[in-house]
């Protein structure tokens, strides 16, 4: 059937920008704190990169502007984490909104108008696919062949044992932190730039950051594995057109894949209670 | 423990208005190039019997949400279902009152019957992450968030579907003959809140969800199993949103459309509970001030505001609380 290949080509471009969300959340993860506002996150990465776009031309500005606006919004978390050092589920939420709104502001400078298309390789190859597998593949070396990977884990451990090594904590968490809101304002763009045809409209990112950090959860914090579930995840959304094409209601096929997120996220859990593997990310181990 | 709440209460009181304040000037500015939109806008809605009036009807969904969200998050249950919650409630008023031959029996019967199948669906649709949350370790701000899709989905295929009347994709609304004014729903709030208050200081379940939110551990050797306590705050959080919903079908929404994203009066109260310290009869003063600013929202949008920057005004007010409260626990 030629639906399938398409739903499978589909599949790796909405797998892509949950993977590059997904991947940024898994460093803050793997570094001991969890950032909830990846969604707020994506959603200022998309309507900047728009606006950008529009007024440079050029969707490569439109991407860079993105990623600075996801680093600038991550820096609050940074300084209310880190710092402040307020509650961090509290603060995450929060940054939906804050990132919601400013995205709303940002987004009714471009009046609707589409900014640049992003460019393709092939017609189901793009370079941002690209980059979020090579950052996947080198974030694996790093955690698993470095000394700076054995600090990460250490930091993903416990605060107790990260201080008696005396490891880097601030540095190397604000660092994770502001490259994970990098990654998340990329992959708003990608949803905006190439997902949307360049347009950015309220209500875009549609649940996809807390979707990535779904992901997260069931790629088990793993970056191969976090690239296995974004694809999974990335296919269900895909497969949205085939379901209601054969006669399922369109809003119904719609909350199929948040359903089966919910579902998966289920059988994970349990399976590694079972199994006895406790997460390398200190912040999801229950009591 | 009491002594400090009360004095970060205090802080609390200040900084809300006064953040407010600041970053609206500040949004004004930034989309208009002046502040004046603003200052007008506030000034023009305290005054106006009319606004004030919308005010309390906008509290409704938003401080009955945050109401059980404030008892939920302090049992250590970080659910932000609300929202899907709120439009389950009121997708069941709607059906009760508009579906139903229960809508031509005066006011009292539909009021009553919505009312109790709205905290129902509310309270079912919130067990659900409290079960997986319970017997299979699933986290509920995950959970609850993907059920929120679910429920505009929901909302979707009944306007899109069974409940669909006339050309547009719409539903049938409210009867003008049924409503609730302004004053029955800051009584509705207020008892609400009170009785909130009430199961968490004095009844042996409610000390029992503070204690597993503050040591999980000793709750569980005196009180209450851990298992027992996400299920009972799951539950007592979402009967509150679906008293939400049927207060925002009631007397704000009358009838449905096809949603794109959710309304947001569910997120807003996850907000105003945690800017009202999880203390169910402040979330009646956080959720004046969140609702007064969404209908300066609403009158802003004239001035050529986009709507939701009411967002970016409400989270920076949420954040400066967040950052005197860890400030002042140094």
């Amino acid at each position: 059937m030629v639906e399938i290949t398409d739903i499978a080509a589909n599949g790796l471009v909405n797998a892509t920008p949950i993977l590059l969300a997904a991947l940024g959340e898994m460093m803050v993860e793997r570094t001991g704190r969890v950032n909830l506002g990846v969604e707020g996150l994506m959603a200022v990465g998309a309507a900047t990169s728009v606006y950008a776009g529009i007024q440079s031309g050029s969707p490569l500005i439109g991407v860079l502007a993105a990623s600075i606006a996801g680093i600038l919004l991550s820096l609050v978390y940074v300084f209310m984490v880190l710092l402040v050092e307020a509650d961090q589920i509290v603060v995450g939420l929060t940054l939906v909104f804050m990132g919601l709104g400013v995205a709303e502001l940002i987004g009714s400078m471009t009046g609707g108008a589409p900014g640049p298309r992003m460019p393709i390789l092939t017609p189901f190859i793009d370079p941002l696919m690209i980059l979020a597998v090579l950052t996947a593949i080198a974030y694996w070396i790093i955690l698993s062949r470095t000394w700076l990977g054995v600090e990460i884990r250490g930091l993903g451990e416990s605060d107790e044992l990260a201080k008696a090594r005396g490891l880097r904590i601030l540095r190397i968490r604000a660092s994770s932190i502001i490259l994970g809101g990098l990654l998340a304002g990329i992959a708003g763009a990608y949803m905006t730039l190439n997902l949307h045809y360049g347009r950015w409209y309220s209500g875009i990112t549609a649940g996809w950051g807390w979707i990535a950090i779904g992901v997260v959860i069931l790629g088990y914090w793993h970056p191969l594995g976090v690239m296995l579930a974004s694809y999974m995840i990335g296919i269900l959304f895909a497969s949205r057109t085939l379901l209601s094409s054969i006669g399922l209601h369109p809003a119904i096929a719609d909350a199929t894949p948040y359903i089966l997120v919910i579902i998966t996220l289920g059988i994970v859990v349990k399976l590694s209670e079972k199994l006895g593997i406790s997460p390398p990310s200190m912040v999801w181990r229950r009591e | 423990m009491g002594g400090k709440r009360r004095y970060l209460s205090i802080v609390a009181v200040i900084v809300g208005p006064v953040m407010g304040i600041i970053s609206g000037l500040l949004v004004s500015y930034t989309a208009t190039g002046e502040a004046k939109p603003f200052i007008e806008t506030i000034i023009s809605i305290a005054t106006s019997r009319a606004h004030l009036e919308s005010v309390a009807r906008v509290m409704g969904p938003i401080v009955a949400s945050a109401v059980g969200l404030s008892l939920a998050y302090r049992s250590g249950f970080i659910t932000i279902g609300s929202e899907g919650q709120v439009l389950l409630g009121a997708l069941a008023t709607l059906g009760v009152v508009s579906y139903t031959s229960l809508g031509d029996m005066g006011t009292i019967v539909p009021l009553t019957v919505s009312l109790l199948v709205a905290l129902l669906i509310g309270g079912l649709w919130g067990l659900i992450p409290g079960i997986l949350r319970a017997y299979l370790g699933v986290n509920e701000i995950l959970s609850s968030l993907m059920l929120n899709y679910v429920s505009v989905s929901i909302v979707n295929y009944m306007v899109s579907g069974p409940w669909r009347a006339g050309a547009f994709t719409a539903t049938r609304s409210i009867p003008d003959s049924i409503n609730v004014g302004p004053l029955t729903i800051l009584l509705i709030l207020g008892v609400l809140a009170g009785a909130y208050e009430v199961i968490l200081r004095y009844t042996r379940l409610g000390i029992s969800l503070e204690a597993r939110g503050i040591a999980p551990r000793a709750a569980y050797t005196y009180a209450i199993s851990p298992r027992k306590a996400v299920l009972y705050a799951s539950i007592l959080a979402g009967i509150t949103a679906g008293l939400g919903g049927w207060l925002f079908m009631i007397a704000l929404q009358r009838s449905f459309t096809a949603l794109s994203q959710p309304p947001g009066y569910g997120y807003m109260g996850v907000l105003v509970a945690w800017l009202s310290l999880r203390i169910p009869l402040a979330t009646l003063a956080g959720g004046a001030l969140f609702s007064l600013l969404i209908i300066a929202g609403f009158s802003l949008q004239t001035s050529g505001i986009p709507f939701n920057t009411v967002l970016l005004i409400q989270s920076l007010i949420v954040l400066s609380t967040l950052a005197m409260i860890a400030l002042s626990r140094r």
